[in-house]
């Protein structure tokens, strides 16, 4: 991953994606994602870390944007407000369909899936940027792949295995 | 294949322009770092950025009261449009008062007012607590925020924005954009299967988060909704004012009582933060079980309940009472050397000790009845070092806490 430079509009354009959807799969609605992104880019901006490689400041990114998600998510003011109804525009209805299926899948799964099917990340890798055993996170996704499975019921394509996942798309 | 599935839908996933546009600005200007607008959730103003909203002026209205100057210094060119209202409730000896509102299309804006008859109980530091409730007849979204505060008259204005969203039936519009041999874009519109709309081109069919399907089942444009001669109740169930900060206030300690203990109990967490970054979120953490309250402690409703080492770390534990309402967990402790060396706390964490019950108010704030707050900050700095350094704080507490339950109910009316 080719290093960028520590100005903040930069780090902003390159992991605005990254951060918005990891917030998004956590909290299930663009209005906490809305709230984690901006938290997460304070963070930045008031501690500036450096790092040595970009990798680094990946790892740093979703770990924070994580621990965002769970300061809001156990934040008594959320307990205080009625969940807003979310009002995504699918393109298909197979993205609505799955969107529902995730919500019905506890936190800690959806941030696992979400690193390991969309950033295509290796257990071991969401295992330490999660500070979880590998073996718990592997367990929390073939808990998840199941649920999401039998929530689906027609989905016969989430058979991916863990290893050949990490053997194939998660050692580039 | 999932990771495909999953691909396809995250990428429909992204931060808006006006979001991102935010961050970048404040971020640029760094002593206005963007601050999370809970009182504007959800953020009328992005998601109407979102939805692009195209909002037709209508006429100029005459009669405009020439009291509303605040709204010229916020919006000069939409002022001129806001009609007077004049209808209000009083508990508690504070008035709530609708002053006026502009309504055009599908959306209100409305200033409310709110203002002390019989004291001195608001003033420029009031929150609203999240207790306020906007109740429409038709699916919105809304904020309010408090823009104004009028010293003479102890007045309090607050500022509500109310945009009709067609609620629930977009999450069964799905849009299908396809493109055949020659180029040529079609966008579809479904819904249970049935065509609403198709064109050719993505022009025609403006992005569904504007569209609505009115009773014929056909998709229109929500600038085509119009909210006229629906009522609106507003209501405000408390808010607290008063509020005082304390800065870098020095918390007179004697280190050499400060002891080992092994008296701690696992407490279950209903807050927590970690200064690094890199803990795991915990459910229960060990706390130090709270004594009577150590000495004079220099903020109002705070009382120092313990400071302990405990597991080689140290323990500084307040509770608040009797509510949380006074106390709302903004600020906290650091250590500071001589030299002007600051040491933040390892992490913290909030809990209640008691029934922990959260009891919700008819107007769906609330508070835990019957348990008593305590926050707890966590050191790493072993216990040959400690006496080299200050306890510091920075609190904010609110002075007071209103109970009233104000209510207004009013048309939503445009002026001809």
């Amino acid at each position: 991953m080719a290093q960028i430079s520590d100005n903040i509009d930069d780090v902003i354009h390159r992991y605005r994606d990254m951060i918005y959807r990891l917030a998004f799969a956590r909290m299930g609605t663009t209005y906490d994602a809305d709230e984690v992104f901006q938290e997460v880019f304070m963070r930045y901006w008031k501690k500036q870390p450096k790092f040595r490689e970009e990798e680094h400041r990946k790892a740093w990114m979703i770990r924070v944007t994580v621990n965002c998600c769970n300061k809001l998510w156990s934040s008594s003011w959320r307990r205080r407000t009625e969940a807003l109804q979310e009002n995504l525009v699918w393109e298909m209805p197979e993205d609505y369909g799955l969107y529902q299926a995730l919500q019905q899948l506890p936190p800690k799964y959806r941030e696992v899936v979400h690193l390991f099917y969309y950033e295509e990340m290796s257990t071991a890798q969401i295992a330490t940027i999660l500070h979880r055993k590998q073996s718990t996170v592997r367990t929390q996704l073939t808990r998840a792949r199941h649920m999401l499975r039998n929530i689906l019921e027609e989905d016969d394509d989430a058979t991916r295995t863990i290893s050949a996942h990490d053997a194939a798309d998660c050692t580039e | 294949m999932l990771h495909e599935r999953y691909q396809h839908m995250m990428q429909q996933i992204a931060p808006s322009d006006a979001l991102v546009h935010e961050v970048c600005a404040s971020a640029q200007n760094k002593q206005n770092y963007p601050k999370i607008r809970r009182l504007l959730r959800p953020a009328a103003a992005v998601l109407a950025a979102c939805m692009g909203l195209v909002i037709a002026m209508p006429a100029l209205a005459a009669n405009v009261e020439p009291v509303y100057q605040v709204m010229y210094t916020l919006s000069p060119s939409m002022a001129q449009f806001f009609m007077p209202v004049h209808l209000s409730d009083e508990k508690n000896g504070i008035r709530m008062e609708v002053e006026s509102a502009y309504i055009y299309g599908n959306t209100a804006e409305i200033y409310i007012t709110m203002q002390d008859l019989t004291g001195d109980r608001i003033d420029a530091t009031m929150d609203l607590n999240d207790s306020y409730d906007i109740h429409i007849p038709f699916s919105s979204v809304s904020g309010c925020e408090m823009v104004d505060y009028d010293e003479n008259t102890k007045t309090a204005r607050l500022y509500i924005r109310i945009e009709f969203w067609n609620g629930t039936n977009n999450s069964d519009i799905y849009r299908t954009v396809s493109e055949d041999e020659e180029g040529h874009t079609t966008v579809t519109l479904n819904q249970y299967g049935v065509t609403l709309a198709e064109a050719r081109d993505v022009e025609q069919v403006p992005d569904i988060l504007i569209m609505q399907v009115n009773d014929e089942g056909n998709a229109v444009p929500v600038d085509d909704v119009n909210i006229e001669g629906d009522k609106i109740t507003f209501s405000l169930g408390s808010f607290t004012s008063k509020k005082k900060e304390y800065s870098n206030i020095q918390i007179p300690i004697d280190w050499t009582k400060v002891q080992e203990t092994e008296d701690t109990q696992e407490v279950e967490l209903n807050g927590y933060s970690a200064a690094d970054d890199t803990d795991v979120f915990p459910d229960t953490a060990q706390a130090l079980i709270p004594s009577e309250p150590q000495g004079e402690f220099p903020v109002d409703g705070v009382e120092m309940t313990g400071l302990a080492y405990a597991n080689g770390q140290l323990h500084v534990q307040i509770q608040s009472e009797p509510s949380e309402n006074l106390f709302d967990g903004n600020g906290g402790f650091w250590l500071e050397k001589a030299d002007g060396t600051r040491v933040e706390s390892t992490c913290s964490y909030m809990f209640h000790i008691g029934e922990q019950k959260w009891q919700e108010t008819a107007d769906g704030s609330g508070h835990y009845a019957n348990s008593t707050r305590y926050d707890e900050y966590v050191f790493d700095i072993p216990q040959d070092e400690i006496e080299e350094y200050q306890l510091m704080g920075d609190f904010v507490t609110a002075g007071i806490y209103v109970d009233g339950g104000w209510r207004v109910t009013f048309p939503l009316k445009e002026e001809k």
